[in-house]
């Protein structure tokens, strides 16, 4: 290894640090220059004791965290590390942080090092950064692998739920072998098996009102007293504004992303005093009106694509590349015609700074439902909302046709039957006419066999049914057939007739028929 | 007196079903003031019934204006070739 031909630069650092074991004594950072013409300089030492150098020059270049490093160096910094003189003590105090690349580190990130943007300094912000990514779910899939990647040395994740095999078509930090497994758990491993030098801390609880601040709040040390970027993982409304809301009180810059079918968005929130979601959109839409990825399906890769825009804008606000952050701008991305737009977001002059957290589920719901809820537990409200659909084993979110359904506000006057006393009932002559509430999409998949009818349940109408008779209604997990008798009932249909199949064709299939497939 | 104006619609998302599968349309937009985004609102309602219950809610469509996003609340005027994006609120992850 002797006589090799030193050149300045970062790959001078790598290549010295990897030479020598105890380089690390040389100072208490791990950061060096060698350079100075580029002249073929030995360096004798045995590997004993702690080596000197007298004749090389020695420089800490890395610069304060968060600050744009300049894309290429000074000519000063070039020459002036052959410079003996050019130590200063106040580049000592300024790099005195504690945070130190190792030569594993080193060779780990060198395409890193070596880039211009990034460099020493770049990674040693990125280890001592801290970043939370809430949900584990499609778009936190791709985020957590690259943010863990790249070096972030403090990642946490926050998520109740556990790995389903529905889930495996877009959250690719799961796997089959960890069905079962909670997503925290499940993603930890993942990321510790593509950098073990990475810190990952687990939250296996859900993100509310309640949780919030001790979740952001907890630091990895006392110079990181809390997260320093956020991350929307969510796949909701309600956890989106108080993501928002929290990230306002503690001025904390997030990134957001929400997806649907085939199309993505993606924006930097409460950067520098920027906007945030509020300024895209001050009020949720009405409770039920937008389809969460469950019931309107979503291309697998898509949630990935927007996963890693979101980790790209992380890096570049912990790199300080603030000029070129989605702040202020939300990326739009349509798979279908392969296009990105972008719409500028002004910040509202009449919004106020959060000051506290409130019932995000109640402000999603709609005012009415906000009326008749109060201030109740909203964990507990979301657990049961989704419990209709969620499949066995636990609540997945993304199961649920719409995170809002069945909080809304109808008459509740119509039948309600399970699976078991319905076979009964039909093996005793019970005829209704049949109709099936979810979306042709999924009637394709799998559909009671005595199925009349297929109308989405957003669209049911009073002459979608027979004048007469009494009719069954179902979905996947009874909430969307609740939601449609209710509203055939405002429209005039006389609740005696309608019957709902309580638990769906979920239900169905676990207590009736098992051969069905499950989706 | 009254103002036409000719105007590109992007439709994306729950907006792009409502509207037929249509990526885009050229809509011309009359009103006896001025054409002004509110007008839009209410002609796309007209053209494409399906829509109309989303356009009329300003929280269940947002609308942007040569990629400007138009705040809830305000009216933006329109001018011949202007380009509007309706973007239904996603929330999925």
């Amino acid at each position: 290894m002797m006589g090799l031909p030193w050149r300045a630069g970062p790959f001078c650092v790598a290549s010295a640090l990897l030479l020598l074991p105890n380089a690390a004594s040389l100072s208490r950072t791990s950061v060096v220059v060698v350079g100075g013409g580029g002249a073929s300089r030995p360096a004798t030492t045995t590997g004993v004791a702690a080596p000197r150098y007298p004749e090389i020059g020695l420089r800490r270049t890395g610069r304060r965290r968060g600050r744009r490093r300049r894309s290429a160096p000074s000519p000063r910094a070039a020459t002036a590390a052959a410079d003996d003189d050019d130590h200063d003590d106040r580049d000592h105090d300024q790099y005195d942080d504690g945070v130190e690349l190792t030569n594993a580190e080193i060779s780990r990130y060198s395409r890193h090092l070596v880039l211009g943007d990034v460099g020493v300094a770049g990674q040693r912000a990125l280890k001592k950064s801290s970043v939370l990514v809430i949900g584990a779910g499609g778009l936190g899939s791709s985020c957590l692998l690259y943010l863990a990647a790249a070096g972030v040395g403090h990642i946490g994740i926050v998520d109740a739920d556990s790995v389903d095999e529905s889930n495996l078509q877009r959250q690719i930090i799961h796997g089959t072998s960890t069905i079962g497994t909670s997503k925290c758990e499940s993603a930890r491993r993942r990321m510790i098996d593509v950098n073990p030098h990475v810190d990952v801390r687990v939250y296996e609880e859900e993100f509310t009102s309640e949780t919030a601040m001790r979740i952001l709040g907890d630091g990895f040390s006392a110079s990181t007293p809390r997260y320093d970027v956020v991350v929307d993982g969510s796949d909701n409304f309600p956890t989106k504004y108080l993501i928002n809301d929290a990230c306002d009180i503690l001025g904390l810059p997030w990134v957001y992303s929400a997806v649907l079918a085939f199309e993505g968005q993606v924006s930097t929130f409460n950067h520098d005093g920027g906007p945030n979601y509020r300024d895209l959109l001050p009020a949720p839409p009405p409770p039920g009106d937008v389809p969460s990825c469950a019931e309107g399906g979503v291309l697998g890769v898509l949630p990935g694509t927007m996963g890693c825009l979101q980790a790209t804008e992380v890096i570049k606000i912990v790199l300080g590349m603030g000029g070129g952050l989605l702040s202020g701008r939300c990326l739009t991305y349509d798979a279908t015609t392969m296009k990105f737009g972008e719409i500028g977001i002004a910040r509202s002059p009449n919004r106020k700074r959060a000051v506290e957290l409130i019932d995000y589920q109640g402000f999603c719901a709609g005012p009415k439902v906000a009326q008749q809820r109060g201030t109740a537990n909203a964990a507990a409200a979301r657990v049961e909302d989704g419990a209709d659909d969620a499949p066995a084993g636990g609540r997945t979110m993304d199961e649920v046709p719409s995170s809002d359904e069945g909080l809304l506000v109808g008459s509740d006057d119509f039948n309600s039957i399970g699976p078991t006393d319905c076979l009964d009932k039909l093996a005793g002559g019970w005829s209704p006419w049949v109709l099936d509430v979810r979306m042709r999409s999924e009637n394709d998949i799998v559909a009671l066999p005595f199925t009349d009818a297929v109308v989405p349940h957003r669209e049911v109408r009073r002459d979608h049914i027979p004048k007469d008779g009494e009719v069954l209604i179902y979905c996947k997990g009874g909430v969307r057939g609740k939601k449609a008798c209710s509203r055939l009932v405002g429209l005039g249909v006389d609740p005696r007739r309608l019957y709902n199949l309580e638990g769906g064709i979920l239900r169905w299939q676990k207590e009736i028929d098992p051969q069905m497939p499950r989706y | 007196m009254s103002s036409i104006v000719t105007v590109r619609v992007l439709f994306f998302a729950s907006a792009r079903e409502a509207a037929g599968g249509i990526a885009s349309a050229s809509i011309e937009v009359k009103n006896l003031e001025d054409a002004n985004t509110k007008a839009l609102r209410t002609t796309l309602a007209q053209l494409y019934p399906k829509l109309a219950s989303l356009v009329l809610d300003e929280e269940n469509i947002t609308l942007a204006l040569n990629e400007e996003y138009v705040p809830v609340g305000e009216v933006w005027k329109l001018k011949e070739g202007d380009t509007v994006a309706l973007i239904p609120p996603i929330s999925g992850g």
